[in-house]
């Protein structure tokens, strides 16, 4: 249980920079999710935490204690690997206790402890059995035992659900949230999966060019993005350009969008609004505050919950998501009249 | 019901079969019938059935060879794998600008003659030009001094032209190696040097138990090094089939012995591919 303090850590390879001046501090016992796309640094961060990476400037302080010249094997700390790196040549009870045997822990003890956590874990009774023989879930929990096995300061995970299915991938991310709540251990996971962050995160930080773009409690970051990268990345947002127009609104060509936050920026400059698909509403009539758009629908996605409509005005193209009972009468090339509640929109300056 | 259209498996089957055949099985039967020929002294042999060749075997004179053979191609093979396997796996760790040329560099030292290779390696270990000149120079040794012909000289040179043929059967698991995998050892504890023989080593030990069988073979049938490098009682049993097959005109026996070693590198293959297939 320790609190992490990254401190303007950067990592160059060769010409280039995957990280670039990145500060982060990570609370004591929370669950940090570094989500970005594939080669947004996120691995990078995490391999530096872990040591198996030097950074080319920065620090990485640990309770207090700068833990940088520290080598890996000396950092104690849990990592689950990507592929998961179990070693095929031992037992999963073996593979468990193998930090455990480095310490000069004695067998009965070893095998103990790995019982303990296969139960943590819940998969008893495959202590002797071998790593081929596992599934891949099975194969999941046995890595996440051995990470636990030291008791770390630190649990470090790397896209450890990837080669999982979609189902089992769910079933993991709920399991090893409940996981990390009960053991109260402080938890990094990198992931490019945004459902996986905002089920599992305390905090996730959003990362994209080696850059830190935003931190935040999940929601936060979800309804209040930070820019358009942040917007689009989580949940893929509607993003229109536009211009501040006078009485806090946005000039969106013709319409004129009423905001209910103050803009910051002035009048004249130009902007992006930012909308969530399901917060837009399909009208008959003009709604009462004008916040409205007349589109033209392209696309109709029925998803079973709910149908996913794409239509296109003069902003371009605009998503909305709406209730399966109001399918009725949605045709491709259809006009549809948007309305984009005032509480709802979003100013990006970026 | 499914139209099957495919190939019939006798027709894939025919051409390997016809290599093998030809390549392999027709020369090993004039070669084994040879061996139980009747031996003309000083002519050459007539058709017939004896085992006289092979009695030749139950003696203490042959097990000497045998023994020699044997020792000297493991230790030349062990030698091999343990200089080819850590240089390998360190290789494989370099990025592909550095490894293409080492690998291309190995190729080329595949494409020396073992003549060239037996040659170099008695001037280098000589008394007039050697290494032992530079030692002495150096202030290392006394006097220089001659190392070759002679056991370890054999020894030498075979785990000289072992070696690029131990780096090529170790790159290409080594290459294919989860990178995570020491780096989890580390993780959990595990210095570097930890890291490598408990995860690194046991991980790849088919690839070791091929490469030192691979090695091991290739050694035994080498010919040139042991004659150009050792002294008689160092010779290899190639040598002395080479020997009786051509300066003593006794191909009789000549025949025996290669049977004979055919027969046990083929039983130490097959046993260790055996006990390979139990472990994993």
């Amino acid at each position: 249980m320790s609190a992490l303090s990254i401190q303007g850590v950067a990592k160059h390879f060769g010409n280039v920079t995957a990280l670039d001046n990145v500060s982060l501090d990570i609370p004591e016992g929370t669950f940090t999710c570094l989500l970005g796309p594939s080669g947004c640094g996120k691995t990078t961060l995490l391999r530096i935490v872990a040591g198996l990476e030097q950074p080319s400037a920065g620090a990485v302080v640990l309770d207090g204690t700068d833990i940088s010249g520290l080598p890996a094997h000396k950092r104690g700390l849990g990592m689950v690997f990507q592929s998961l790196a179990l070693f095929p040549h031992l037992s999963v009870a073996e593979n468990i206790g193998y930090g455990l045997r480095l310490q000069g822990v004695s067998a009965t003890a070893r095998r103990e402890k790995a019982e303990e956590l296969l139960g943590l874990v819940q998969l008893e009774g495959v202590a002797d059995r071998r790593i081929t023989q596992l599934s891949g879930g099975q194969r999941q929990r046995v890595a996440i035992a051995r990470a636990l096995a030291l008791e770390p300061k630190l649990f470090l995970l790397d896209e450890p659900l990837s080669a999982l299915d979609a189902k089992l991938r769910e079933e993991m991310q709920v399991e090893l949230r409940e996981l990390q709540a009960r053991l109260g251990v402080t938890t990094i996971l990198v992931t490019h999966d945004q459902r996986e962050a905002m089920t599992m995160g305390d905090l996730i930080v959003v990362m994209d060019h080696g850059e830190i773009r935003q931190v935040g409690a999940p929601l936060d970051v979800y309804r209040a993005p930070a820019d358009r990268f942040v917007a689009d990345f989580l949940g893929g947002a509607n993003l229109m350009q536009g211009e501040v127009a006078a009485g806090n609104t946005v000039q969106l060509g013709e319409a004129c969008i009423k905001i209910e936050d103050a803009i910051g920026a002035g009048n004249g400059e130009a902007v992006t609004l930012c909308v969530r698909a399901e917060d837009i509403q399909l009208t008959s009539g003009a709604p009462r505050d004008g916040n409205c758009l007349t589109a033209k629908v392209s696309f109709v996605r029925d998803l079973g919950h709910v149908v996913e409509v794409t239509a296109n005005c003069d902003q371009g193209e605009v998503k909305v998501l709406v209730p399966a009972k109001e399918r009725e009468g949605l045709a491709v090339d259809g006009e549809v009249t948007l309305h984009l509640p005032a509480d709802v929109c979003r100013v990006l300056e970026k | 019901m499914s139209v099957r259209n495919s190939t019939p498996g006798y027709v894939l089957a025919f051409f390997p079969t016809l290599a093998l055949g030809v390549l392999f099985l027709v020369p090993f039967g004039i070669m084994a019938s040879i061996s139980v020929a009747h031996r003309v002294t000083g002519g050459f042999y007539e058709p017939g059935f004896t085992l006289a060749s092979y009695w030749r075997f139950v003696s203490p004179f042959f097990g000497g060879i045998l023994l020699n053979s044997v020792v000297l191609s493991a230790l030349a093979a062990m030698l091999a794998v343990m200089i080819a396997f850590p240089f390998t796996y360190l290789l494989t760790r370099q990025p592909r600008r550095i490894q293409v040329p080492v690998l291309v560099g190995l190729l080329a030292v595949l494409s020396l003659s073992e003549v060239i290779v037996g040659f170099s390696w008695s001037t280098l270990l000589s008394r007039s030009a050697g290494i032992s000149n530079l030692f002495v120079a150096i202030g290392l040794m006394e006097k220089a001094q001659s190392w070759t012909p002679g056991f370890y000289a054999v020894i030498a040179g075979l785990t000289y032209v072992s070696l690029p043929y131990a780096t090529m059967v170790l790159y290409p698991a080594l290459s294919r190696l989860d990178p995570e995998l020491p780096e989890a050892a580390r993780t959990l504890g595990a210095s570097p040097l930890r890291a490598f023989f408990e995860v690194i080593v046991p991980v790849s030990r088919r690839a070791i138990v091929a490469c030192l069988i691979m090695a091991f073979v290739y050694s035994l049938g080498s010919y040139l090094l042991p004659s150009l490098l050792g002294r008689p009682q160092h010779w290899t049993i190639t040598v002395h089939i080479t020997d009786q097959a051509i300066y003593q005109s006794n191909l009789p026996f000549a025949s025996a012995m290669a049977v004979f070693l055919l027969v046990t590198a083929l039983l130490l293959v097959g046993f260790t591919q055996r006990f390979l297939g139990e472990k994993a």
